[in-house]
Formats: C-alpha cells, structure tokens, sequence
C-alpha cells in the first residue's frame, strides 16, 4: 500500500502535462456518459418493477382482493409468520448479544480471529444446505439423539428458527461486536476504576452500546425471517408454519391461484415496506470489524467464576448453533452411497448450469454495481440529489419484492408474450442480479467512491480518462472489496433457491434445486455430499476470485513501475 | 460484417437445426417424482415402451403429484407434456376444467373397459386408470406392536407416536386422507382432524418425502398404502412392516394418466396410453410402483398376503371438485388452530 501511495504521490509531482481544453471537454462529456448509464439503469430497473407492480394490483383488483387480504387464511399467514420471525428474531438477538459480549470480554486475538471468521461462513452458507445441516444435528435420527441427547423431537417451527438463528446470531455478533469494539477504551478504564459489577457494566455501558443499533437490527431481522422461502420450504413442515412467500409460492404451483398470489405479493410488498423504513438506519458494513490491537481492554468483571461460566454457555451455544450443523455434515457422510451422485448426468447437468448462472450473475452484478456508484458519484458531484436518490430508490425497490414475488410478477406479466419456461436461465440471471445488486452497492460503494474521489485530480492531469483511468488506477485500489462482493454474490447464486423453485425441470436445475430435490429422499447421503460439494465449491470461487484479482493487481504494479521507469528517462 | 452474419448462421443452424435432425420423436410424460426414480416404474417403461415405438420417452419428474396439474396449468398451451400420468380420479374433474386434456381415443376407451381390474366400476372419457391401491398407515410391527384399527384408535394413541402426512394442496395421497376422512366424519371432520393433530409429525408436500421420514426412523406410522409393505417383503424380503385395515373403510386411490390438447405427437401419446393397458406395462407396477395393476395382469407372490380392507370408500370426482376448496380450508383451520 505504502510502496502504491509513493508511487502516485510521485506521479502527481510529476505531472506536470496539464489539459488542454479539448481534452476536458471530452472529461466532461465522458462524465455526462457515466451519469447517464446510471440514471438509464434507474430507469430500467424501476420501469421493471413498476411494470411487475402494476401488473400484481391489476390482477389482484379483478377479484375481491381485499376480501382475500382480511381473510381468516391470511390472517393465520401473517400470524404465523409474525410468531416464526418474532422467536427467531428474539433468539438470534439473544445468542448474537451475548456472544459478542463473551466474545469482548474474553477474546484473544486469535480467538476472535476464529469466531469472526466462523460467523463469514455463516453469512454465505446457501440455506439449502444450512436446512440439511440443521436436520442432521437437531432431526429425530440426528447428531443429537445419536448422543444420547434424546427426548426433543425438533420438526416445523423449531427447526426453522434454529436455521434462522443461523442465519442472524452471526450477524448480531458482529455488529454487536464491532459496536462493543468501538467503545473508548477509558469507559472500561472507569469501569474498573470503579469497580462496577457485570450488572452495571451492562446497564451502563453496554444496553447504551447496544440499543443503538437495536431496533434497525430487529427489524431487519424480523424482516428476513418474516419472508423466509427456502428454509421455510424446506423445514416449515406443512400448514401451521408458513410464510407469505411460501403461500405465494403455493398458490402459483398448485392451486394455480394468479389473484390469490398477487394480493399476497402486494401485501408482501406492503408489509416488507413498512419493515424497510423501520431498518433504515442500520448502518454496518459486513467486513471484519478492524481488530483494536493497541492494547488489549481489561474489563474487571473477568476474573469472576460466574462470568466465566457463562461466556463459557454463550460460546458452546454459539458453536452448536453455527458450526455443529456444517460439523454433522460431515459427520454423518456416507461415502459408499453418497458418491454416486457424481455418477449422475443430472448432477453434471446441474452443475454446469449453476456455474454458468453464478458466473455470469457475478461478474455482471459487480459490473452493474461499478457503473451504478460511478454514476452516483459523479451525479453527488454535479449536486442531483434527485437522480441519485432516483436511482438508490429503484435498486433498493427490489429489496421489497421478494424473489418469489417477483417470479410470480413476471409470469403474470409476460405469460402471454413469451414462454418463460424457455428462457429460465434469463430469468434467474436477472433475478440473481437483482436481488444481489443492494448488497454489492452497501459493500463495494464506500471503498470506490474513496478511490473515485482519490484519483480523479491525478486522472484529470495525466490525463488518463475512461476504461483506462478505471483499470490502472480505481481497480487496483478496491481489488479486496471487489473480491468480497464477487464472492458474495457468486455464493448467493449459487445456493439460491428462489424463482427455480416455480420454473426449474429436469432440463433446467441448478445445484441448490437438485439438493432440494434430494433432501426429501431415503437415505440423503448424496445430498449431504451434494451439500458439502456447493459448500466447498462456493469457498473455491472465493479463493479463485482472490487469486486472480490478486494477480492482476501484481501486473499493474509491474505495468506502473515500466511506465513509470519509461516517463523517468 | 458478412463474416459475422454466416457465423451466426452457422450458430443457429446448428443449434436448431440439431433436434429436428434427430430422426426419433419425442414423447414427453409429467409424473410424480418417485415414479421415475431408479427403483420407480419409469425406466422399466422407458425401455419397453421405446422397443416398440421407435421414439424417445423422456419423463419428467416433478415434486409432487398434484404438481403435475399445478405444472400444466402454470406452462398453459406452451407445455411440453404431452401425457400427464400420475393424477388420481379425485383431481379428474379439476383436470378437465382446466380444459388442456383431450378425449381419449375410441379406441383405448373399449380396452379399459373391458379388461380393467378395479375392485368398482369406473370409467372416464379424458383420463384412463394405470394402477390402484388402498390408501393406509404404514408402520413397523416390531416398533408399533397395537396398530390402531379405526379412525378412533389412531387419534387415541399415545401423543408420542408420531405420524407422517402429506399435503391436501400438494399430493394426492394428501387429499386421499383429507377425502378419507370426511367420507368416514362428515361435517364434523374438522373436529377429527383437531383430535389427530397432535399426532401429526409433519405435513410434507409429497409421499416420497414422507415416506423417507419413516424409514429414516423420524416417525412411527406414514401415510401411504395398504401395498406399502410389500416392497419391504418382496424387494427387501423384510417382513416388519404392515398396513392399516379400519374399521370404518380404506379409501380407494385409483391413479390415471391423460393426454393433452397442445401435444404435438397425438399418434404416439395415444400409443403409450395404449401401452399402459398391455400386460408389459400392468407387470412392471406391483413390483416398482408398488400398486395393484389396473387391468387384468398377474399380482406377484407376496401380494397375497397384504392385508384388504372389508369396505372401499370413494368419492365422485365431481363432488371433490365443489367442495375440493372448503374442505381444504376446514384442513387448513383445523391444522393451524
């Protein structure tokens, strides 16, 4: 880094060649481009979303539909899905909470190394093969009972909250962790100096830490599990756990129920849009929070064997949580059966189709995403506060809809125009993109416009403008972010089990389809192998993705130095 | 420019002309996904009936059976099925609202009349039965040594034994039970069903599933047919498992297969529903589907000794269809509280 900023540093001393006029001409005329990408992206996803909007109140209206919302049926939906995301809420907030805190109190470097990073292998776990995990530790044959630890039969709700506090608990801990972290260090100082018990540490340094962020956090949580599909799907176990999604998806699937499932959608989107603005405030970033390694925090309420006992539960519970459902994969693996799943063309077949859409929905959301936040960039410098907010709004938009939600739209909206069972692999690309495109902006934005804002004097008098400015000089600096989120929305693709679930056929699976399909049969060791494969395969990616951003990096470097050797003789 | 334009000739030719070069027709069936599993009926059928038709029969599997209609009615006049198999004579009368099946041939009409082997009377102008069987719990007599014998006994076991079902909404067998039950309650089902509810495992969306859950030991009895056990005493020669016989009747499921309107190829879909009345295709199904076989065929040893029920219930498809809505909803109320 430090050898990078010399380098530009030098240049900018350098650079003495100022433009000429026609050059910043063709400067602004290239910005005036990049806004306009943007805005045009805006306006073709909210002309989508609007179509498909349109469409749900148009089919909802021919019947009754508010009739369908009141009904007793929905009732029971929005209760039930209320009390499910309610209790995991609550739960993964609870685990989250007092691990962080255990975790603050207790950590070495290397231990907190280890847990932050166990709960980023909980962030991009698919939830197919959470579910599968999950039933292997807590089903009636599972990992629990063959311990010795019977008597709980955990089916339906249970099991689905226990994937959902997967799901959250790490997420809780992190940003209650980087919260706790982010505390002076002279309140613990005080603290001590004061002698105060767990109990007033607690009320008064850590509920003010935490209420911070404690309501946005719920709600967001709430929401997630609130729409929940595929662990609901997967776990639910029959009528009394559900959700509005997977009642959307029923009525699409079997009943075939077009103005049953779009008033649902539309009160999906209803309810999803009221949970938004409540979480509106939440603002934490999904990297490792920076580890304070200056000096470690001595916390007085260490030493007691009371506390010690419990950050001890909080940890066991914390790991039997995350880890023991990716553990009992593997534990319960039957090879000898289990590996004939690679004898089978569909796996292949699956296989392939899976790496095309992750692939190509990876590199073109990330793409997407660049060209978005240069635009808005570019537009927060020419002061449009309106077209930038026009366009946040119009990604954001896809947020509301769920994915199910938004399958079903688009079927009502083109089923008498085009075969959409023809052209599935389209749909779940553009799905896939969607639905991954407010994640990348949240993670990628931050570090890009810095770079953006970084080099745009030192572009501007070297004059290098365009695809070139991009790649020799914004690129190398967001190289590690641009891995993060390639990894992440490759690993969403490749585990999402969405939109496949209403157009997916033998022709056309995908892996967490097929693993869907396998998990309901005899004996599921070719789906826990299956499982472990996308698990691994999606930490492959990751790695590849690191390695040849990484080299790239490397040839920049290599291309600077001779350029800049050249320029110095 | 000219260059790019033959390319993408060349790319089109190809990638179009490939199927219509390849000389077999294709005849494509929708069926529930354990019928073209391995050990299901449907290679066994691939392989007869592609003897003697000179095409190529390709099965598509889906997640459930009332998945196959949900399937055919989302794709509309763009299905690629051309025979959907696999439905039962509950959901005939929905199926043919839909308005996507065509009439069976006169001619395959007369073979299924005249040599059906049904325990009743039917016949149907759109649909032709491929094999029946009654629905029943399973259950393994060495776990469950007091199999309940009636409705009354079943609700009354111990909260600890377990039950598996499947979905009203989503499996036929599902609705078999839910039509088993208001045959035998009436209106006041929704108060059997309260009763049987704690019973109740897990409700999953298709019988493979639940049938996976029992054998994976998660519950004690399943939902599925009085035929069941005889998979365990022919293919696994293991003679555990039996099925319940109740007092008050065991309803009857008779599957059916019909072809649809939109099929491109009617020659040879009429052909396999033809083939489905032949003895080549009746013998592959006690020992793969694990049903009795439609028309007059041979029942394998072993069957002899699955136990009968002394009374058949069956609902008129017509009736399903009225009420099919109400009936799921009073499930529906009964099962969330």
């Amino acid at each position: 880094m430090a050898y990078r900023k010399h380098k530009i540093k030098g240049a900018e001393k350098q650079g003495v060649k100022f433009l000429n006029t026609s050059q910043s001409v063709v400067l602004l005329e290239y910005f005036k481009l990049s806004r306009l990408y943007g805005l045009s992206f805006g306006l073709i996803l909210s002309l989508l979303g609007c179509a498909i909007l349109v469409q749900l109140l148009l089919i909802a209206s021919n019947d009754n539909y508010l009739a369908v919302i009141f009904s007793s049926g929905t009732f029971y939906i929005i209760k039930s899905a209320g009390w499910q995301a309610f209790l995991s809420t609550f739960f993964s907030l609870l685990v989250g909470i007092l691990s962080a805190r255990a975790l603050h109190r207790r950590g070495n470097q290397w231990f907190v190394k280890f847990v932050l990073s166990t709960s980023f292998i909980a962030l991009v776990v698919p939830t197919t093969v959470a579910a599968l995990g999950i039933v292997a530790v807590w089903g009636r044959s599972g990992f629990m009972n063959s311990i010795g630890l019977t008597g709980f039969s955990l089916f339906g709700l249970w099991m689905v909250i226990l994937a959902h506090v997967f799901f959250n608990a790490p997420l809780v801990l992190r940003v209650a962790y980087s919260a706790l972290k982010s505390q002076p260090n002279y309140y613990w100082k005080i603290a001590s100096h004061h002698n105060l018990t767990e109990v007033e540490i607690f009320k008064v340094i850590e509920w003010p830490t935490f209420k911070s962020f404690m309501v946005p956090l719920a709600s967001l949580i709430f929401l997630l599990c609130f729409t929940s599909f595929s662990i609901v799907l997967m776990l639910g176990g029959g009528p009394d756990v559900t959700t509005l999604e997977v009642s959307i998806y029923h009525a699409v699937r079997f009943s075939f129920d077009m103005q049953l499932a779009a008033s649902l959608s539309i009160l999906q989107i209803l309810i999803c849009s009221g949970l938004i603005l409540i979480s509106k405030p939440l603002n934490f970033s999904l990297t490792s929070p920076a580890p304070n390694s200056e000096n470690t925090i001595i916390r007085n309420d260490i030493e007691n064997f009371f506390s010690r006992l419990t950050d001890f539960f909080c940890f066991l519970i914390f790991f039997m949580v995350i880890l023991l459902p990716l553990v009992a994969l593997f534990y319960r693996l039957d090879l000898s059966s289990g590996l004939n799943l690679f004898g089978q063309n569909r796996f292949w077949n699956a296989l392939y189709i899976s790496t095309k859409l992750a692939f190509f929905s990876s590199i073109l959301s990330v793409m997407i995403a660049i060209v978005l936040i240069h635009s808005r960039f570019r537009l927060n410098q020419s002061g449009s506060i309106i077209s930038i907010q026009f366009i946040d709004i119009s990604v954001s938009f896809y947020l509301l809809m769920p994915a199910i939600v938004f399958a079903t739209g688009c079927f009502i909206l083109l089923q008498d125009h085009v075969n959409l069972f023809e052209h599935t692999f389209w749909l779940v690309l553009l799905a896939n993109i969607l639905f991954s495109l407010p994640f990348i902006l949240r993670i990628l934005s931050p570090s890009l416009e810095q770079a953006l804002s970084q080099h745009d004097k030192l572009s501007l008098q070297l004059g290098i403008t365009g695809l070139k400015k991009f790649i020799f000089l914004t690129f190398p600096s967001i190289t590690r972010e641009l891995q993060l989120v390639l990894g992440i929305s490759f690993a969403f693709s490749l585990g999402d089990l969405s939109v496949i679930t209403l157009f997916g056929n033998r022709e056309f699976e995908t892996l967490p389809y097929y693993l869907y399909q396998l998990f309901g049969r005899y004996g599921a060791s070719e789906a826990d192998i299956l499982g472990i494969f996308i698990l691994v395969y999606i930490f492959v990616a990751y790695f590849i993705f690191g390695v040849i951003l990484m080299s790239f990096e490397k040839i920049h470097r290599f291309c600077r130095t001779v350029v800049h050797n050249a320029t110095n003789k | 420019m000219k260059i790019l334009r033959i390319a993408k000739f060349v790319v089109f030719f190809v990638f179009c002309g490939l199927p219509a070069l390849a000389d077999k027709p294709v005849l494509t069936i929708y069926t529930y996904d354990s019928f073209t599993s391995d050990w299901g009926p449907g290679p066994a059928v691939e392989t007869e009936f592609e003897k003697i038709c000179e095409c190529d029969l390709q099965f598509v599997g889906l997640d459930s059976s009332i998945g196959i209609l949900g399937r055919i009615q989302l794709e509309g006049k763009n299905t690629k099925a051309d025979i959907a198999l696999g439905l039962d004579t509950n959901l005939v009368h929905i199926a043919k609202e839909t308005g996507y099946f065509a009439e069976l041939p006169s001619t395959i009409k007369d073979i299924h009349v005249k040599n059906s082997s049904l325990p009743i009377e039917y016949t149907d102008k759109v649909f032709m039965p491929f094999d029946w069987g009654w629905f029943g719990f399973v259950f393994n007599k060495n776990i469950l040594k007091n199999p309940p014998k009636s409705f009354q006994e079943l609700s009354n076991m111990p909260d600890d034994i377990k039950i598996v079902i499947q979905d009203p909404r989503t499996s036929t067998p599902g609705l078999g039970l839910l039509l088993w039950i208001k045959s035998v309650y009436g209106d006041k089902a929704i108060d059997y069903w309260r009763e049987l509810q704690p019973k109740i495992l897990t409700v999953t969306k298709g019988w493979s599933e639940a049938y996976a859950l029992f054998l994976d030991g998660e519950a004690d009895m399943v939902l599925s047919y009085t035929t069941s056990p005889a998979y365990h005493l022919i293919a696994e020669e293991n003679d555990h498992y039996d099925a319940t016989v109740f007092a008050e009747g065991n309803y009857l499921q008779i599957e059916v297969a019909g072809m649809l309107k939109s099929t491109s190829e009617p020659q040879l879909a009429a052909q396999f529903l033809k083939f489905i009345a032949s003895p080549v295709f009746q013998n592959i199904i006690p020992t793969t589907n694990w049903m009795y076989p439609a028309y007059n065929a041979e029942v394998p040893e072993g069957f002899e000794a699955l136990a009968k029920p002394s009374k058949t219930l069956l609902f008129d498809s017509e009736n399903v269809a009225t009420n099919q809505k109400n009936w799921i909803d009073e499930w529906l109320t009964a099962s969330t509280k």
